[in-house]
């Protein structure tokens, strides 16, 4: 049993194994609060968190200036113009929200189906998926243009009698962006408050006990507190995962929706969720290998836990895969020209490189995960997640772009590229994120404690074969 | 000093104390634990959350509300001619509804919970118990406050026989 094979002193670090328990069974509820605390309650930043919140926050300013020259000049600084005029913003934020997703869904979904392995990693996930939504809801602000009439979006009574089309989807997606950015808010600190109060009880200083102790808002886990945390948060995670494959859903009605050769598909909302699982594993996967082994959390984050993700990973790039030649399929078999000719240039134009890179990460490069060993093999996975989340956005700037540049009109083709300030944009919000995932690893509990807890006791309780109390 | 804390090294050892005390006609008791109580357990179950049903009844009027204001909009103050869909187009006032709905139950779930745990509550007395600060990490405890003479010796010999890892007084 793999359990005894820790105990007997297996190195976890080492050589993580696909049959490895879901959490060491050295680890007890208070070993494991205590060293969660500890991580937010440091004094000092280790050097490694320093090295990557520098640049990361030189990004985030990078972000800013960005903005500030594009509010003074307007979206002319960007490279869109006709007929591409979807560019870095819209491909960008359909990135981000992907990202994001994936990260509600190992929280929510895999809350609702008692996945064991999750507990450890789903605040991680809620991070990711915090600061993934963060990243994306700056965009469609930046894009309209006129960024300070954002409010015409909202319904509400004017002096010019007007009401918002409620047909369009992309009145849709703002109220889905909203609400996902809320709920995402909401779900985070809920399934935190416990935590908080944990931290608020370790704390040495009379300054942190403060100001976690008010993050904490009074729990301290009353049968009451607990009742109706538990209800309210299974009835929360119950909306959560609903709410996130509407959000993907509506942002591939977005494109659906319209005209343009290449958009107008009924399969465009489940192949958006489908990109949203492969990018928010791949995140995930990332994510815990790098923490896991600078936190030392080897004994929470395990083999097991690549070889679940690689697993999901695996699944959601052959449905991507799916999506992907149904796409061929309906191009030619619908015998529309213009979408013809449209994915013949996608294939074989000037972009023809954006479309097979992303078919290459997305997925070609995922079939490796077939193999056990490469599902416990790091370097192997970093490699493969990197490519995929390199990938995805390819795949949202072949959406976008590839099918832009070839109207039904061919007066009006055009070709696009990406300017400096995109480009600065786009990784003024990859600071944005990194810097959101430091610092809330830096202050945060970055493990779900209360349910590690019961994870914990329920292994204990089935490897002594007694009940499920202790 | 009129009430009781007392902490166990497991839940099992709480859930006897628990059985103990009620037997003993002590039913004013409050458990403070790292984690929910397991099912089976007194005071588990006491009672189901009201805060789910409030949610449900809020997503359900977010969503019918602003269903209805989208069909006014739409048929009565703003008519609008799209391409010669119908105005009363109800498929597509679904997922605006759907996510206000959803915005509201969440909004509501959030806030409820604070309503009826009657939180921030960000000092009590029971803070001041040397050892309460174990009920967020690993200790089981059982809080029976503001008790009379007669119930408070009675609890403390209850629970002296139980063998505690602490027993504590604070006035509560």
């Amino acid at each position: 049993m793999s359990g005894a094979s820790i105990a007997s002193g297996r190195d976890l670090r080492a050589s993580p194994r696909n049959d490895d328990p879901v959490v060491s069974p050295d680890v007890t509820a208070a070993s494991m609060t205590d060293r969660i605390c500890a991580i937010a309650l440091r004094e000092q930043a280790p050097l490694w968190w320093w090295i990557a919140f520098v640049p990361s926050l030189v990004l985030a300013l990078l972000l800013v200036a960005s903005i500030g020259y594009l509010f003074y000049a307007g979206i002319g600084i960007w490279g869109i113009d006709w007929p591409v005029m979807w560019g870095f913003a819209i491909l960008s934020y359909v990135w981000w929200i992907a990202i994001a997703s994936g990260g509600t869904i190992i929280s929510a979904l895999f809350f609702l189906v008692r996945a064991d392995w999750r507990d450890s990693i789903n605040r991680i996930a809620e991070s990711m998926m915090l600061f993934g939504a963060a990243a994306a809801g700056i965009y469609p602000i930046l894009h309209l243009g006129r960024p300070w009439l954002f409010y015409w979006l909202f319904f509400y009574p004017n002096t010019m009698t007007l009401w918002a089309q409620f047909r369009s989807p992309l009145l849709w997606d703002f109220w889905a962006l909203l609400t996902y950015v809320l709920a995402s808010v909401l779900f985070w600190y809920f399934g935190l408050i416990p935590d908080l109060a944990s931290v608020r009880d370790r704390a040495t200083s009379e300054t942190k006990r403060r100001i976690y102790g008010v993050l904490a808002c009074g729990f301290r886990g009353s049968n009451r507190q607990w009742k109706h945390l538990r209800a309210s948060y299974a009835v929360m995670a119950a909306i959560m995962a609903p709410v996130v494959v509407s959000i993907h859903s509506i942002v591939g009605l977005d494109f659906a929706g319209a005209a343009t050769p290449g958009w107008h598909s009924t399969e465009f909302p489940p192949f958006f969720v489908f990109g949203a699982l492969l990018s928010g594993f791949a995140i995930v996967l990332l994510l815990v290998i790098l923490l896991r082994r600078s936190l030392n959390l080897e004994d929470l984050m395990t083999g097991r836990h690549f070889d679940v993700l690689c697993k999901l990973l695996l699944t959601s790039s052959l449905c991507v895969a799916y999506a992907y030649l149904m796409d061929i399929f309906t191009t030619f078999y619908g015998g529309d020209r213009a979408e013809r000719v449209m994915f013949l240039e996608r294939l074989f134009g000037s972009y023809k490189d954006v479309y097979w890179g992303a078919l290459i990460f997305n997925c070609l490069v995922p079939q490796l995960l077939w193999s056990r060993r490469l599902r416990v093999h790091q370097p192997t996975i970093v490699l493969i997640c990197l490519g995929v989340v390199v990938g995805m956005w390819l795949e949202r700037y072949e959406i976008v772009v590839t099918s832009l540049h070839r109207p039904h009109l061919p007066s009006a083709w055009g070709n696009y590229h990406g300017t400096f300030w995109d480009w600065s944009t786009l990784l003024g919000t990859v600071g944005l994120f990194l810097c959101g995932i430091l610092l809330s690893l830096r202050y945060v509990p970055i493990v779900s404690m209360h349910e590690m807890r019961s994870l914990i006791a329920e292994r204990r309780a089935v490897a002594s074969g007694a009940g499920p109390h202790e | 000093m009129n009430s009781l804390l007392a902490g166990f090294a497991s839940e099992q050892a709480l859930g006897v104390a628990l059985d103990r005390l009620r037997a003993a006609g002590l039913s004013n008791l409050e458990t403070y634990t790292p984690r929910p109580l397991s099912h089976g357990l007194p005071l588990a179950e006491a009672g189901a959350s009201a805060v789910p049903v409030l949610m449900f009844v809020a997503g359900m009027l977010g969503f019918a509300g602003f269903f209805l204001l989208m069909v006014y909009a739409d048929t009565r103050a703003y008519p609008l001619d799209v391409g010669g869909r119908p105005d009363f187009a109800w498929p597509a006032f679904v997922p605006i509804a759907f996510e206000i709905g959803v915005l509201c139950a969440m909004v509501t779930g959030f806030f409820g919970y604070f309503v009826v745990c009657r939180m921030p509550h960000l000092y009590d007395p029971i803070d001041g118990c040397e050892h309460f600060s174990e009920a967020s990490r690993d200790g089981w405890f059982v809080a029976l406050r503001a008790l009379e003479v007669e119930s408070m010796s009675e609890a403390r010999r209850v629970l002296r026989g139980l063998g505690p890892s602490s027993l504590e007084e604070f006035t509560g």
